[in-house]
């Protein structure tokens, strides 16, 4: 697995092909394939340098900062980061399209991120990596080049979130700002494909130059969000979106998940939904920078003012991790346009408050940590499925659990060991 | 002239609930009781087998019996024509007193193109007008905006002000001849241009006689050629009301359509209630506005599809005239006789319409009209046989309007007034259809209207339950239809459809509005815009009157719409689509996992599934063919991306390249293919994505296809394609651009 990080420079015929631009590129994702399926093997068997890795980040687990170590490591040669990290050619061309603010370049990039495949995993990593070194030395320029914010927000079934993000998203594209939306929908999990219909619910954000919507398959994984999420937003950043909506379906306990690639974790209820704060879970509310009463007009204005009222008391109880931030509960309603100005007003407000006090990036920071252990785990799960001994050890323990010879217990455990007893 | 089918043929195929229909069966059998002399000899003549074996089930769930008896009528006695509750007629006459009006819908490509067709109809026989509006103007959009450009002229004619109607009638005097007009969107400018152009042929306002479609309601249903939201546009309906049954009280101020419904795919019981219930909804409406209900409802047409189900579609008609009677007695109480009246304008079904073996289409509409003839309706339109390739032909078009002069002038049908009265089935058939309706308007009501019903997408979900439902008995051969699952043609011969050059009408029409643009006086066109905008905000002032003030400003139907659209938005459809019904519904397993499989060896070998984004281009709102593909593609594994509808290709291109889509798939039924898919691919080209795979189906005509591999599309899909194959071909070719093998 972390031959992710590794340097290894791409096969020579890999670098011969490097005609210009899109056929090329599809085609070298192709001749990849077909390296990929011969490389695999090889792969395969080195998932277990994890064993090793794995005791370090028990000691240490501070994750960022390691990257260049690991490579180091592995590579003989001294070099900064920077240029160890060869990207294929394709990939470089999108790199450069993405710093072109080229959509189709961040697109195919974001493919390339979800994709399953290995080898794309890697150029995927080389990617965003590559990203963070540019956008860190960015930084050091200018800071406000890098400047972005990060809007999750979630919410039940049912209560305009698509509407929602139509009219604030549309405002913001019409003051001239950039705004990449990625909207998770749920998958169908018994049958695998997914029906991505966010967009047709967002017709006049979609329809201007500078937005870009993208629907994105949850597949099944726990609070809506995949894996994916946080690299997404890093590469709409990197294309010079500066304002990031993160959409996501339902509340339960896990949909604060989205709160951990987010600056700012809105929720939106509806007067109409059910009985005040049973419907949400506490555990949700206490995640909120900001809870939007969404559909607020016609019957429901004053239904909607008395869920305010009793909102703004439960808050008041719980508090928020910002010590001195208290979250305002706000009406609005995005069919009718009335009160999103106001809501926005209240999110820059956030914005510069948390600015302020520094707990912007203390929270990144923080947020960047669950993010690696989230992904550890993540990866930790891939690897496994993709090394054959293991799954030869799973599948020939998997009968006998099932017939009640040995206990889960057991069979988990010695899969467990034997995966870390190979390095 | 080619109307707005929403049509069965976009890959509708195996979809839906096979079992439930046959469960039908078996409840309803068990309730029937024979005469048993009857029962006896019957079951002599068929080797001892169960008379019930005779009997079929309706797709309204009514049991159609071998044979009725007197004792099927529940001892109800017999009604007298023009006697409430009217069932028979609402007239003591009928056709022997006066004729039906033969009013064939026609018009398209530019003014002066319909406007010679008009007059040659005419004079062949036609007796009344009705015109198509080209989809831009139904959709409020002058022909210039960039939005239509595939749209204009295609469906029906493009009006965008006042001199392009004024040419339109240009010879046929307005009180002299009614005009039926299809609008429902852009009602507004559409009506102010007809009465100004009236006023300019010297015609005054309370000679004008025809009827102007206005039902907003159903369009949320079925049909999606709306505007502005549900809300504002009731209070346009009840505007329009309340000025026309002052000034206009000749003319029809909504012509409710049950049609369309039917068309969609809805069995007769819930066409019939819909209906009824929209027509509710609008008195309701009126009233609230302070209309009295003898001022309202003498002014409400209606308009019914007929299908192939003959004895059904009399009933229908037949019960339409005693529910509606009934309702408006029991609810409004009237004075006068003319607020129970339900007259009615038919039309042949384009669902049953073929493209297969297109010439059968010829006898099913004459069948079709005899229906609607017994069944006494007041003016009828009779389809054409080519509607289901493209646009009519002059030849088509004459064949169809002398189906109904033959059965006018040789048959001597029409001497007879409800010549089924009192047939034991078409009695029995009218009290079941008319219980079975009443029993889905109770349940309108119960929600509180037909507005709110509409909200809660109610209705919506029973049109496509049924819609399903009656697919299901045709993929099972319940249901024969001649040419498609019975007696297929080998060799289809390839028949001519009209051809229209959209380039040309909307160079044509955005020449027009410059001329007019330049030469009105642009002060006064803006002053009486502002008045409109204003008008809507407050709600005082009548949004017609404001708006024949624009159209003798000469203001376009883009402005006035505009205008409008300021304060009220416009309306977005959300789709719904039910995921797992196609998987769940098919009966060759084996099929489905072979495909299902290899789109999961898609998924390893290039690491995602293959993403699909099904879209609609311009302003044809038919969105059942991307509904299909979305739930049934997806059951089968790939993902897919639902754009919104009412796109443009440069829009449409966008979100592909967006969500990185292998292949985008374009449904369309409104003939604007030929404009709208090579713009697409030239888009595309442009954002360097044409290894995109482009597949479209619709309503395409053979001869097209060649045009549309040569401009780059990739696949094309006739009416009737099987999702399977369909989804099998599109892999097939993502993986040839992948080269994937």
């Amino acid at each position: 697995m972390l031959s992710y990080f590794s340097t290894r420079k791409p096969t020579p015929s890999h670098q011969k092909t490097s005609v210009p631009l899109l056929r090329t590129f599809v085609n070298a994702t192709r001749q990849k394939e077909m390296h990929s399926k011969q490389t695999q093997r090889k792969t395969q068997n080195t998932t277990f340098n994890l064993g090793v890795k794995k005791k370090k980040v028990q000691k240490n687990p501070i994750p960022q900062q390691r990257k260049p170590k690991v490579s180091q490591k592995q590579t003989t040669t001294k070099t900064p980061t920077f240029q160890v990290l060869t990207l294929s050619p394709s990939t470089e061309i999108l790199l450069e399209g993405i710093k072109n603010g080229d959509r189709r370049m961040l697109s195919k990039a974001i493919t390339l991120v979800e994709s399953e495949l290995e080898r794309d995993h890697k150029q995927a990593t080389n990617l965003l990596t590559r990203i963070i070194e540019e956008r860190r030395e960015l930084a050091q320029i200018d800071p406000k080049s890098v400047d972005t914010f990060r809007v999750g927000i979630t919410g039940p079934p049912g209560t305009g979130k698509s509407t929602f993000v139509e009219t604030l998203g549309t405002n913001l594209c019409n003051e001239g700002h950039k705004v990449a939306v990625i909207a998770i929908d749920p998958s169908s999990r018994k049958t695998g494909g997914s029906v991505l219909g966010d967009r047709s619910r967002m017709v006049n954000l979609g329809a201007h130059e500078n937005s870009f919507i993208r629907p994105s398959p949850s597949r099944g994984i726990a609070g809506g969000l995949s894996v994916h999420t946080s690299d997404q937003i890093l590469l709409c950043e990197h294309a010079g979106y500066t304002h990031i909506i993160v959409e996501t379906v339902g509340v339960g306990q896990t949909e604060v998940s989205v709160a951990d690639v987010t600056d700012m974790f809105m929720l939106l209820i509806s007067p109409g939904g059910g009985d005040v704060l049973q419907g949400i879970k506490k555990g949700v509310v206490e995640y909120a920078d900001m809870i939007v009463i969404n559909k607020c007009d016609g019957d429901m204005i004053q239904r909607g003012k008395m869920i305010q009222y009793e909102y703004k008391n439960a808050i008041q109880l719980l508090g928020h991790q910002m010590g001195d931030w208290i979250p305002p509960v706000l009406t609005a309603s995005s069919l009718m346009k009335i009160g999103i100005q106001d809501v926005w007003k209240k999110a820059l407000e956030f914005k510069s408050h948390s600015q302020g006090n520094g707990s912007f990036e203390t929270r990144r920071a923080t947020k960047r940590k669950n993010e690696f252990w989230k992904k550890l785990y993540e990866f930790l799960k891939m690897g496994l499925h993709r090394s054959e001994p293991t799954m030869d050890l799973i599948h020939k323990l998997e009968p006998m659990v099932e017939k009640g010879i040995i206990s889960s217990r057991k069979a988990s455990s010695d899969i467990v060991n034997q995966i870390f007893q190979y390095m | 002239m080619f109307c707005l089918h929403n049509s069965k043929s976009f890959l509708s195929s195996n979809f839906l609930v096979k079992a439930s229909t046959f469960q039908f069966i078996g409840r309803a059998l068990s309730k029937i009781k024979f005469n048993a002399q009857w029962e006896k000899l019957a079951k002599k003549e068929l080797c001892g087998k169960d008379p019930k074996s005779l009997l079929y089930v309706s797709p309204e769930n009514i049991t159609l019996k071998p044979v009725y008896f007197e004792e099927d009528r529940k001892g109800k006695k017999g009604e007298i024509p023009g006697v409430f509750p009217l069932t028979r007629g609402h007239y003591a006459t009928m056709y022997t007193g006066r004729k039906h009006t033969i009013r064939q819908y026609s018009g398209f490509s530019t003014a002066q193109e319909s406007n010679q067709l008009y007059k040659k109809n005419l004079k062949a026989g036609q007796t009344g007008l009705s015109v198509a509006f080209s989809l831009s103007t139904h959709r409020g959009y002058d022909s210039d905006n960039p939005r239509v450009a595939g749209d204009v002229g295609m469906a029906g004619v493009a009006i965008d002000t006042v001199e392009d109607m004024k040419i339109l009638f240009s010879g046929i005097p307005l009180d002299k001849h009614s005009v039926s007009m299809t609008m429902n969107g852009a009602v507004l400018p559409i009506l102010a241009f007809f009465i100004v152009a009236g006023e300019e042929q010297g015609v005054r306002q309370e000679e004008l006689r025809g009827t102007i479609q206005n039902d907003i309601l159903k369009e949320y249903m079925v049909r999606n050629t709306f505007i502005y939201p549900p809300k504002p546009s009731m209070h346009i309906i009840s505007d329009i009301m309340a000025y026309m049954s002052k000034k206009l009280p000749r003319y029809n101020t909504i012509s409710i359509s049950g049609f369309h419904i039917q068309e969609a795919g809805a069995d007769k019981s819930t066409e019939l209630a819909i209906t009824i219930a929209d027509g509710l909804e609008y008195i309701d409406a009126a009233i609230k506005h302070g209309l009295d209900i003898d001022d309202v409802a003498p002014r409400l047409s209606f308009f019914f599809g007929v299908g192939m189900d003959f004895y059904m579609e009399i009933a229908k008609l037949r019960a339409a005239r005693r529910l509606w009677a009934k309702l408006i007695q029991e609810k409004y109480h009237p004075k006068k006789r003319e607020s129970l009246m339900l007259r009615t304008h038919c039309q042949t079904s384009g669902w049953s319409l073929t493209e297969q073996d297109p010439y059968n289409n010829i006898i099913r509409t004459t069948i079709e009209a005899m229906a609607a003839m017994f069944g006494q309706t007041q003016s009828l339109h009779t389809d054409s046989f080519d509607e289901a390739i493209g646009l009519p032909t002059e030849f088509s078009s004459r064949l169809a309007r002398n189906t109904q002069v033959i059965l006018q002038e040789e048959t001597n049908i029409p001497k007879v007034i409800d010549p089924w009265g009192g047939s034991y089935l078409m009695e029995s058939l009218t009290d079941q259809l008319e219980e079975k309706a009443l029993e889905f308007i109770k349940e309108i009501e119960e929600l509180g209207g037909m507005t709110k019903a509409i909200a809660s997408g109610i209705p919506k979900l029973r049109i496509e339950a049924t819609a399903a439902r009656k697919q299901a008995r045709i993929d099972s051969g319940l249901d024969t239809i001649v040419g498609v699952n019975k007696f297929h043609l080998e060799n289809e011969e390839p028949i001519e459809a009209r051809i229209i050059d959209n380039t040309q009408v909307r160079l044509e029409q955005i020449a027009s509005i410059k001329k007019v643009k330049q030469e009105r006086n642009d002060k006064k066109a803006m002053e009486c815009l502002q008045a409109i905008t204003e008008c809507a905000k407050t709600g005082e002032g009548n949004l017609l009157d404001l708006s024949i003030h624009a159209a003798r400003a000469r203001c376009t139907v883009g402005e006035i719409s505009q205008a409008l659209e300021k304060v009220y938005g416009r309306y977005q459809l959300t789709h719904s689509i039910v995921q797992g019904a196609y998987k769940g519904s098919f009966i060759n397993k084996e099929d489905f996992d072979n495909l299902a499989n290899q789109v999961e060896d898609f998924k390893t070998k290039v690491g995602r599934r293959p993403r699909i984004l099904a879209g609609k281009l311009g302003q044809d709102g038919h969105d059942r063919g991307i509904k299909v593909i979305a739930s049934g593609f997806s059951d089968l594994g790939f993902d897919v991306d639902v754009g919104p509808l009412f796109q443009t290709p440069h829009e449409l291109a966008k979100d592909a390249v967006t969500s990185d889509v292998d292949c985008i798939g374009v449904s369309s039924l409104a003939a604007g293919h030929k404009t709208l898919l090579p713009d697409l691919i030239s888009e595309l080209k442009k954002m360097g994505a044409d290894d995109i795979v482009v597949i479209c189906g619709g309503v395409i005509p053979h001869k097209d296809y060649n045009y549309l591999y040569e401009k780059g599309v990739h696949l094309v899909f006739g009416p009737g394609t099987k999702i399977l194959k369909c989804a099998q071909r599109t892999l097939n070719k993502i993986k040839e651009m992948k080269k994937i093998y």
